[in-house]
């Protein structure tokens, strides 16, 4: 189950993709062209030639420092309203099931051993609440729950945001979003649940 | 990354989305609406990011009214939505924040989440006991009550706290709860603690829920749905207004 992947880009978005070199860790570099370059070519002052294909990389250093600046901001700004409309559609979803969802029936779905992490796992992914607040929302169900649900709840909760969902699409292709979910989800209820059985 | 020129990625619309968003977060902050939202810790960082996309928008719109019509550099990127709907999203949700008042949580919230009666959070993560208890607030007495439960250590303390009226279901009708929310981070994690109050007999309809009050008194034992409790036996109920921070820290 456990091995390593040398070229990432499979997992990701392929815009993403485009972006990223095959080795990790490797910088992206010039794009290096055949020994022979044909095409076509621009002239630029100084009798300087540059071949069309580079043009993307080049272009950087074509552009005045305030052409840059200008360049840093339009493209937050788009990244904002890209990410800002991702965020507010994962967060309707999220508050959505959270008012939606009565707690009760989630609780309600029992207290044995195995049970409760089932609970307590899809309670974790129904209240997406921030990380820091989750030992405060846990504690409430000290009482109430075995000792291996909460900590499935302390463990899964911060990992999985129904908010965050949509912002991970945006990099990731949906099937390694899937896995990644799928095996937190599943390593923690495995381990919780040896927990709750032999601690 | 691969840049180039092209058409506008970023129109109009999309700066009138981002400035709305700006001029939500300062109209908040100038309300004083935002600490129904969020803790006070946010307050810098909201401020200013409200400055910021504001000022960004001014500068933005600016240049393009100063050289309208020159290509605007395109960077590549994954798209989950299409450019409009971003566009729609942002600036639909900034509009209806600016139209709709944010209310804080009332009772009926602080009955549905069910920790009022069970008070089975609120692990501080500071504690300092305030000694005199009469300027102790409803925190300070849940938490008191949390790291030392036994309520007959505190009967015959005085006691002055302030909060709303919450009314349990089949609760007698000389008692009823006086509650406060407790936020850690925003009100998505808000949790309301209170302290139950006695009053004259059939004397608590005449307050009814989500009014706030100030309940002078001293404090008795008693049983609430068979368990030992500590409860504020109401000497002087006075009502105030409602105050501007309706959360506890």
């Amino acid at each position: 189950m456990f091995s390593v992947q040398k070229d990432w880009r499979p997992f990701v978005q392929p815009a993403v993709a485009q972006m990223l070199s095959p080795v990790a860790g490797q910088r992206l570099r010039e794009p290096v062209l055949a020994g022979v370059p044909t095409g076509n070519f621009l002239a630029l002052t100084g009798g300087k030639t540059l071949p069309l294909e580079t043009m993307g990389w080049h272009g950087f250093r074509l552009l005045s420092r305030r052409g840059r600046w200008q360049m840093v901001w339009v493209s937050a700004l788009t990244e904002l309203r890209e990410l800002g409309g991702v965020l507010i559609l994962g967060t309707a979803v999220a508050a959505a099931i959270q008012v939606l969802t009565p707690r009760e029936v989630i609780l309600g779905l029992g207290q044995g051993p195995v049970t409760s992490v089932v609970a307590m796992l899809l309670l974790g992914t129904v209240v997406s609440i921030c990380s820091t607040v989750d030992a405060f929302f846990a504690l409430s169900f000290a009482g109430s729950f075995t000792a291996g649900a909460l900590l499935a709840f302390l463990v899964f909760g911060p990992m999985v945001d129904l908010k965050g969902v949509s912002l991970l699409l945006t990099v990731f292709r949906p099937r390694a979003v899937i896995y990644l979910f799928l095996l937190a989800g599943l390593l923690t209820f495995v381990l919780t649940l040896a927990m709750n059985l032999y601690l | 990354m691969s840049v180039g020129y092209g058409a506008d990625p970023m129109n109009g619309l999309d700066l009138l989305a981002v400035g709305a968003w700006g001029v939500l977060l300062l109209k908040y902050w100038v309300t004083g609406q935002l600490a129904v939202l969020i803790h006070p810790n946010y307050f810098p960082l909201t401020v200013g990011a409200g400055f910021l996309l504001v000022g960004v928008t001014a500068w933005q719109g600016w240049v393009r009214w100063r050289e309208p019509g020159r290509p605007q550099p395109v960077t590549a990127g994954g798209q989950l939505l299409p450019r409009s709907w971003g566009r729609l999203l942002l600036l639909g949700t900034a509009v209806v924040g600016l139209v709709v008042t944010p209310r804080p949580f009332n009772s009926h919230i602080a009955l549905d989440s069910g920790e009022l009666i069970n008070m089975t959070r609120l692990l501080p993560q500071r504690f300092q006991p305030v000694s005199r208890p009469e300027e102790r607030s409803l925190v300070d007495w849940v938490r008191l009550l949390n790291a030392y439960p036994e309520p007959d250590a505190y009967q015959g303390q005085r006691a002055k706290v302030q909060g709303f009226v919450v009314h349990p279901p089949g609760s007698p009708a000389h008692r009823f709860f006086i509650a406060r929310f407790v936020v850690t981070c925003c009100a998505a994690d808000a949790y309301p603690v209170g302290l139950p109050v006695e009053v004259a007999a059939g004397a608590a309809k005449t307050y009814p829920a989500d009014t706030w009050l100030e309940v002078r008194g001293r404090m008795i034992t008693g049983e609430i749905a068979g368990q030992r409790r500590l409860i504020l036996k109401a000497e002087q109920v006075t009502r105030i207004p409602p105050p501007a921070n309706p959360y506890l820290y």
